[in-house]
């Protein structure tokens, strides 16, 4: 018995999960496998989301999963921890379990490609929310805020409210992220039009709201006359307000964030950000789950990628909108 | 079998197994090898600035036409429009020919007959996707990623600055008359503005198109 412990705690996971299938198979064929035989049992939708430790993602799931359940399906939510490893077992676990489709935010644009393929190989469609994975065909559908448009328009007004000139700081996201890239490249695709526009230093956050605190403090030490900051990200842009406003600069420097969480459109009420581009992860998720429907119901015509648009929130126009999406 | 012998064998499966374990290859190599896997969006823009887009003058469709439908019938004018999303902000292949009213660092302006906006052809800043996105000939569904995509608008744009727009600055003085197709950017539910700013993806000044 003892043999036979170590013995199975040493297959590695993916032998465990084929082990698994091949008992689920063997059931069905005595009593009927749960999901999806005989219609009897809801069919299991997974949602697996990069990172809970964002406000943004936790609405991004717990949208996908009502709108799961009000289609009447059932959903569990996975958290990634940013981790691609735990992702990949996720997958695993999802895959062995008899999930019949995937709603996915990926941790890596590279990296996941391989979960999706996994599970596309097991015939589990998966549609990806918000972050993109670098494949046109191993995701059923890519349901993906158009940050790079959103991050020009953001650009616009970056200029405009600096006045073509002043020295900024970039704060990126997690670089292996395309999200990360779109909103750089279409932030840069205006500014660097402007050479009395100066970028001073440019680093990683990881999109994590402590990590932008301690890196826009390290920032401040050399380069402590800015006047603006671009954050790739909401949770980004509010670590950078704090460390500003500890160094007393609050204020004077105008900051940009990304996404439309909810402390970012207070914020912005309150007149301390400056702006954020407004991502609709209500509208995408409710979608993936939408398309999950649809493709148990027969539909295969996705599109690859759907790029959704998203709105620049300021002063201006911040009556319109709340937290996560627009008024009603 | 002697210790020699044997030790001999042993050292040449050794050698045998190593030489086929280690590959040694120029860093250089392998890198080029993988810029060749890479998608080229210079090269994809210059095709399409300089093939696609000429061989399809039929998705341009004409600035006083266009004029007159977002003052009469709007929906039909945004019916012309496209984007890589279904948001307010809409992108149109415009073409005319007007008469260069000014000139300035940033545009030239151009009268066009039945068009009652300014026109405004930039010139030095040439920004946003309005030169990818106005045909609809650019899908997102063509690419891998949506980086690449990007990286196409951005080339796009580069190419323009470039290229297009260096000889038409030398060349453009007010009174002489231009021919142009362009990328327009429009917000679908705001006013139709007082200036229409066209990205330029094709410029023929009057001495240059007589004979085209």
């Amino acid at each position: 018995m003892k043999k036979l412990t170590i013995a199975l705690l040493s297959l590695p996971l993916h032998s465990f999960a084929g082990l698994l299938l091949a008992g689920c198979f063997a059931g069905l064929l005595f009593t009927g496998c749960t999901a999806g035989a005989g219609g009897r049992q809801p069919k299991k939708i997974a949602i697996v989301v990069s990172t809970l430790n964002n406000p943004w993602f936790v609405f991004l799931a717990q949208t996908a999963a009502a709108k799961a359940k009000a289609l009447g399906y059932e959903s569990k939510i996975f958290d990634s921890q940013n981790n691609t490893a735990l992702e990949s077992d996720h997958f695993e676990n999802a895959i062995a379990s008899g999930y019949n489709a995937i709603l996915f935010n990926p941790t890596d644009a590279k990296g996941s490609v391989i979960n999706v393929k996994k599970a596309k190989d097991a015939g589990i469609p998966v549609f990806c929310m918000d972050r993109e994975i670098d494949s046109k065909d191993a995701a059923t559908s890519q349901i993906l805020s158009d940050s790079y448009s959103g991050c020009i328009d953001l650009g616009k007004l970056f200029v405009k409210t600096l006045n073509k000139k002043g020295n900024y700081v970039e704060l990126l996201g997690i670089v292996s992220d395309d999200n990360t890239w779109n909103r750089s490249k279409g932030f840069h695709s205006v500014v660097d039009n402007y050479p009395q526009l100066k970028m001073v230093a440019q680093q990683s956050a990881d999109f994590d709201r402590n990590k932008a605190m301690e890196v826009m403090e390290s920032i401040l030490q050399a380069h402590p006359d800015i006047d603006g900051v671009f954050a790739g990200n909401d949770a980004m842009a509010m670590g950078a307000w704090q460390a500003l406003t500890a160094a007393g600069l609050a204020g004077k420097v105008k900051v940009i964030g990304f996404d439309g969480a909810e402390d970012a459109i207070n914020s912005i009420k309150e007149g301390k950000l400056t702006a954020t581009a407004m991502q609709f992860p209500k509208a995408i998720a409710e979608l993936a789950a939408t398309d999950a429907d649809e493709y148990f119901k027969g539909k295969r015509d996705f599109p690859h990628k759907l790029p959704i648009p998203v709105d620049v929130v300021s002063a201006t126009n911040i009556d319109k909108y709340t937290a996560y999406g627009k008024k009603n | 079998m002697g210790a020699p012998i044997k030790y001999t064998l042993l050292a040449v499966a050794i050698v045998l197994v190593g030489y086929n374990s280690i590959y040694i290859r120029k860093l250089s190599d392998v890198r080029n090898a993988e810029k060749a896997l890479d998608f080229d969006a210079k090269a994809y823009a210059e095709n399409f600035l300089h093939t696609t887009l000429p061989a399809h003058p039929e998705k341009a469709i004409g600035l006083d036409q266009l004029s007159h439908a977002l003052t009469t019938d709007p929906a039909k004018a945004f019916s012309w429009s496209h984007a890589q999303n279904n948001g307010n902000n809409r992108f149109f292949l415009v073409k005319g020919s007007g008469t260069i009213t000014r000139i300035d660092s940033e545009y030239t302006y151009l009268d066009i007959p039945g068009v009652p906006q300014k026109v405004a052809l930039a010139t030095r800043y040439i920004i946003g996707t309005a030169a990818r996105d106005g045909s609809g000939l650019i899908s997102v569904d063509e690419f891998t990623t949506t980086m690449d995509m990007n990286t196409v608008s951005e080339e796009l744009n580069k190419l323009i600055r470039n290229e297009v727009l260096p000889p038409f600055k030398v060349a453009a003085k007010p009174e002489e008359t231009v021919r142009f197709t362009g990328g327009l950017e429009l917000q679908q539910n705001a006013a139709v503005p007082d200036t229409l700013e066209i990205t330029p993806m094709i410029l023929i000044i009057k001495d240059s198109f007589n004979n085209r």
